[in-house]
C-alpha cells in the first residue's frame, strides 16, 4: 500500500518534501496507489455514519489520520444557494449533504481530532459560512456541534487570517507553478476533499479533486480580483475570467501561470488547474458523497439533460487520484480514458494529469478495492 | 366614491369617441383619468355611465410628493415599468453552459410603494411611470405585472394601454380584445382580494429614517437594495417611530447620518437592551448609552454590546448601499429570514400577515417577462398547517402539499406568469 503521506509525518515536513522533490516534467516513476472504500448506503438516514465509519476502518482507521491533528474539510457548495434542480434540494442534487458532513465531523471527533473546520469558498460571495448555511436552507449548528471544536471558514478571503498560504506545485506545474489559498489550508494537519459524485461541464467529471477548486480565494482568482494585492472587498462573482477563461493573471501576489501563451480554452485550462491545485495542496482523505446527486453536470445551470438521481453510492480513499479513478469507473466511465472518449468529450483528464504531477495512479489494476466491488456499485451517469 | 375604492383607467388619448365606453361596462373599472382634450361628450358619456372622472390628479414623484397635503390620493408618477435586466451568460460553441450566474437586477417598485404607504398617513397610493420608450418591446405580461405589483403592495397603478393595444380595440381587433378580456380579468381578481392591502408587513427589521433631504438618497437606495435581496423590512419614519413597530423586530437600521430625535432614543435605548440590534453611523450611536465593547470584529463596524443587545456603529460613513443592506441582513443573521425562496432569481417576495399573526401571506412578483416562473419551492422554519397559491390565472386557490424535513417545512409552487400570492396558516401562533 503506498500513501501520498504516512500518517505521522508533521505537516511542515510533508510541504518540505513536497517542494525538495521537484521532480522533473514528469514523474518517470510509477504515480503512488492506496486503498479505496466503496459502500453501498441507501439514503442520508441511520445508516450513514455506521457506514462511514466501516470505510474508514477499511483504510486503516480515522484514528491514525487525525488523533490530535487539525482537519480541514473543504466540502462542496457550488453554485448558488437559491438555485435547484427543478425541486431538489442542492444537497440531494449538487451539494455535499449536511449529513455526510455531520457524520464526518462526529467521527473525526470521535477518532481524537484536536480540531476541525468546515472550508467552502462559499458562491460569489464573503458571507461567513454559517449565514451562506443558512440561505441554503440549512441549520450550522448541528455540524458546529458535531464534535468539540468545530468552525468554519468562507476561503474566498483572507477570513480569519492574516495572510495568505502560498503551495508550490510540483514540477512546476501544469498551468500555475504555484497556488494561493487561505491561510486554513496552511493550518490544517490534515486536508479532506469531502466532494460529490457529478459530471461537470469543463472537466468531465467533478470528484475529489475538481472540489478543491473551489478553494482558490476570489480576491486573487475571481472575476473582480483586484491586479496587484488580493483587495478583501473583491469577493464576489465567479472564477471564469482568470482560471476558466484565462483573460488575465491573478491578483499579483499570486504567481502569473508559466505559460500565458498556452491555449486559453477552460476544457484544456480546467483539467490542468484542478491537477495543479491536487498537487500543490495534497488531499489526504478524499470521500465522495454518491447517495443522492445529479448527473449531466455539476450544477443545474449546465445545459442538457440533467437529473436527480439516487445511485446510493460512498467511496473513500487516502489518495484523490485513486480514490476519484475508482469514482469515476463507479460512474460508469473508464478513468483511463483520455479527451474524446466520455467523460473526456470535450476536456483533457484531471485523472491523467494529476497522475502525471505523481499525485496518484488512475489505473484501476493498481488500485486495492475494499468494501464493494466496482462492477457491484456501478451506477451509469449517462443510459 | 372615494378614491381609495377606485380602479383607475388612463383613458388613451386617441380615442375620441365615446362608443369605446362600451370596452368598460361589467368591468371592474369604475374610474377614468381623462386626458387634457378628451371631447366632452365622452365625459358626460362616462358619467351617465356611473363612472368617476376625477378633477386632474396631482401627480409628482417621489421627491416632491407633499407628504402634509391634504390630496386625496398620494400619485407617484416616477415609478418604473417592472422589469428584468437581463445579463445573460455566454454559451460556448459546444452548446455546454458552465458557471453558475449571479441574480439579475430588476426594475421594481416594491420598496417605493413601502416607502410611499409608509409616508401617506393612510391616503392610497397610486403609481405609474413614464411611457416607455419602446412600449410594444414589452410582453403584454409586463403590463399585468404593473397591475399586480402595485396590488401587492397594497397601491393602485392606473391601467395604461400601450398604442398598439389601445389602437387595437379601437379597431375591435381580436388579439386586442383578448389581451383587454385578460386584463379585465386579473384587475377583477385582484378586486376580489384587496383585503390583503391591509395586512401588516412581516418583518424582522425596522430602517429608520426621515427618507427626505440629505437622507433621502441613502435611506431609499437601502430600501431598494433590502428588497432585492428579499430582506424583508418595516420603513419607519424617525420622527414616528413607536414601540409597536419594534414590536417583533430582530434589528433597526438607522440609516441617517445624523442624531436620532430624542423621541426615539428610549425607545432604541430599550430595545437594544432587550436584545435587539441597532445598525447606525457614529453620530446616532453616541445616544445609546451602557455600551461596551464586544469580542467580535467586523470590517465595516464596531461592535458594541449593551444590554442583552448589540449596537453595530459603521466606521465610515455609508457611501455603498448595496453593502450596507448585505451588512445588515448578515449581522441580524439569516436566521431570522421568515421565508426562503428557491429558484426565484427574478422574483421579489413582500411578506406580509394577517391581523391575529395565525396567517401569512408571501406575494411572490415575477420580473421576467414572457418567462413563467417555473419550480419555485419555498421553505419555512415555522411551523405551517396547510398552504394554498392564489394566481390571477386560477379562479380558485391551489392547495400546496407540504413537504416536512427536520426543522423545515417546503411548498414547491405550481408554475405562475407573474403573480403567486401564497398563505401559510401557521398551526402555532400568538
Amino acid at each position: 500500500m503506498h500513501r501520498h503521506m504516512a500518517p505521522g509525518i508533521s505537516r511542515r515536513h510533508f510541504f518540505a518534501a513536497a517542494s525538495a522533490t521537484a521532480l522533473p516534467l514528469f514523474a518517470a516513476a510509477p504515480a503512488p496507489a492506496a486503498p479505496v472504500s466503496i459502500a453501498h448506503c441507501p439514503d442520508y438516514g441511520a445508516a450513514l455514519a455506521p457506514t462511514l465509519k466501516t470505510m474508514f476502518d477499511q483504510l486503516g482507521g480515522l484514528g491514525r489520520l487525525v488523533a490530535g491533528k487539525t482537519v480541514g474539510i473543504k466540502i462542496n457548495l457550488t453554485g448558488s444557494p437559491r438555485q435547484r434542480l427543478g425541486n431538489t434540494p442542492a444537497e440531494l442534487a449538487q451539494y455535499t449533504h449536511p449529513a455526510v458532513v455531520g457524520s464526518v465531523v462526529r467521527l473525526m471527533g470521535q477518532a481524537g481530532a484536536r480540531r476541525i473546520r468546515i472550508l467552502e469558498g462559499c458562491f460569489a460571495c464573503d458571507d461567513p459560512m454559517e449565514e451562506f448555511l443558512l440561505e441554503v436552507g440549512w441549520d450550522p449548528s448541528p455540524l458546529l456541534n458535531a464534535a468539540t471544536s468545530v468552525d468554519m471558514e468562507n476561503t474566498n478571503t483572507l477570513g480569519k487570517g492574516r495572510k495568505y498560504a502560498r503551495f508550490k506545485t510540483p514540477n512546476g506545474g501544469h498551468i500555475f507553478p504555484s497556488i494561493m489559498m487561505n491561510h486554513s489550508y496552511e493550518e490544517v494537519d490534515v486536508l479532506v476533499s469531502l466532494a460529490k459524485l457529478k459530471e461537470h461541464a469543463t472537466c468531465g467529471v467533478t470528484l475529489s479533486m475538481k472540489n478543491m477548486f473551489g478553494a482558490t480565494p476570489l480576491t486573487i482568482y475571481g472575476d473582480h480580483a483586484a491586479k496587484d494585492d488580493a483587495d478583501e472587498a473583491t469577493a464576489r462573482g465567479g472564477r471564469g475570467t482568470i482560471m476558466h477563461a484565462g483573460a488575465r493573471q491573478p491578483a499579483a501576489i499570486a504567481e502569473p501561470e508559466r505559460d500565458p501563451k498556452s491555449p486559453r480554452a477552460d476544457k484544456y485550462r480546467m483539467p490542468r488547474i484542478v491537477a495543479d491545485i491536487a498537487a500543490a495542496r495534497p488531499i489526504h482523505l478524499a470521500i465522495i458523497d454518491g447517495i443522492s446527486t445529479m448527473t449531466g453536470g455539476e450544477g443545474p445551470w449546465n445545459g442538457g439533460r440533467l437529473r436527480a438521481v439516487n445511485p446510493g453510492i460512498l467511496i473513500a480513499g487516502t489518495n484523490a487520484v485513486c480514490t476519484d479513478a475508482v469514482g469515476t469507473a463507479v460512474m460508469g466511465f473508464d478513468p483511463m480514458a483520455d479527451r474524446g472518449t466520455p467523460p473526456f468529450e470535450r476536456c483533457d483528464s484531471s485523472l491523467k494529469l494529476a497522475e502525471m504531477h505523481g499525485v496518484g495512479t488512475r489505473d484501476l489494476s493498481r488500485i486495492e478495492v475494499v468494501g464493494v466491488p466496482i462492477k457491484d456499485a456501478v451506477f451509469k451517469f449517462r443510459v | 366614491m372615494s378614491l381609495s375604492s377606485s380602479i383607475p383607467f388612463e383613458w388613451p388619448a386617441s380615442w375620441r369617441s365615446p362608443d369605446l365606453l362600451k370596452l368598460l361596462d361589467d368591468g371592474p373599472i369604475n374610474t377614468l383619468l381623462l386626458p387634457e382634450g378628451t371631447p366632452p361628450e365622452i365625459r358626460a358619456a362616462a358619467e351617465g355611465r356611473k363612472l368617476e372622472c376625477p378633477a386632474q390628479i396631482q401627480w409628482s414623484s417621489l421627491k416632491e410628493v407633499n407628504w402634509k397635503g391634504n390630496a386625496p390620493v398620494v400619485a407617484i408618477n416616477d415609478g418604473v415599468w417592472p422589469d428584468l435586466s437581463l445579463k445573460t451568460q455566454s454559451n460556448t460553441a459546444d452548446g455546454v453552459q458552465g458557471g453558475p450566474t449571479g441574480a439579475p437586477w430588476l426594475d421594481a417598485n416594491g420598496w417605493l410603494l413601502q416607502l410611499a404607504r409608509c409616508r401617506a398617513g393612510g391616503r392610497p397610493v397610486w403609481i405609474k411611470a413614464p411611457p416607455p420608450e419602446k412600449p410594444d418591446a414589452f410582453s403584454f405580461s409586463t403590463y399585468l405585472l404593473a397591475a399586480c405589483e402595485a396590488a401587492a403592495y397594497g397601491a393602485r397603478r392606473p391601467i395604461w394601454l400601450p398604442p398598439l393595444l389601445a389602437e387595437g380595440l379601437a379597431k375591435s381587433n381580436a388579439a386586442a380584445l383578448k389581451d383587454w378580456r385578460r386584463l379585465m380579468e386579473v384587475q377583477r381578481w385582484l378586486e376580489s382580494h384587496k383585503s390583503w392591502a391591509s395586512w401588516p408587513v412581516l418583518a424582522r427589521l425596522a430602517i429608520v429614517s426621515d427618507f427626505s433631504g440629505a437622507n433621502e438618497y441613502n435611506s431609499g437606495e437601502v430600501l431598494n437594495l433590502s428588497a432585492r435581496r428579499n430582506l424583508a423590512f418595516l420603513p419607519v419614519e424617525k420622527a414616528k417611530l413607536a414601540a409597536a413597530d419594534l414590536a417583533g423586530k430582530r434589528a433597526v437600521l438607522y440609516a441617517d447620518g445624523d442624531a436620532m430625535p430624542p423621541s426615539m432614543v428610549p425607545l432604541v435605548q430599550k430595545f437594544v437592551e432587550a436584545g435587539g440590534l441597532l445598525l447606525c453611523m457614529k453620530a446616532p450611536a453616541a445616544a445609546i448609552r451602557n455600551t461596551r465593547p464586544s469580542h467580535e470584529q467586523h470590517p465595516r463596524y464596531t461592535l458594541l454590546e449593551c444590554g442583552k443587545g448589540r449596537v453595530a456603529v459603521s466606521k465610515a460613513d455609508w457611501d455603498d448601499q448595496f453593502v450596507v443592506a448585505q451588512d445588515t441582513h448578515l449581522l441580524m443573521s439569516r436566521r431570522y429570514d421568515a421565508i426562503r425562496l428557491f429558484n426565484a432569481g427574478s422574483i421579489t417576495c413582500y411578506q406580509t400577515r394577517s391581523a391575529d399573526g395565525g396567517r401569512w401571506l408571501a406575494h411572490l412578483l415575477n420580473y421576467a417577462g414572457r418567462m413563467p416562473a417555473h419550480q419555485v419551492s419555498l421553505q419555512t422554519w415555522e411551523s405551517i398547517r396547510s398552504a394554498k397559491a392564489f394566481m390571477p390565472e386560477k379562479a380558485e386557490p391551489v392547495a400546496l402539499e407540504i413537504h416536512r424535513e427536520p426543522g423545515q417545512q417546503e411548498v414547491y409552487l405550481p408554475s405562475f406568469s407573474v403573480y403567486c400570492a401564497v398563505e401559510l396558516e401557521l398551526t402555532h401562533h400568538a
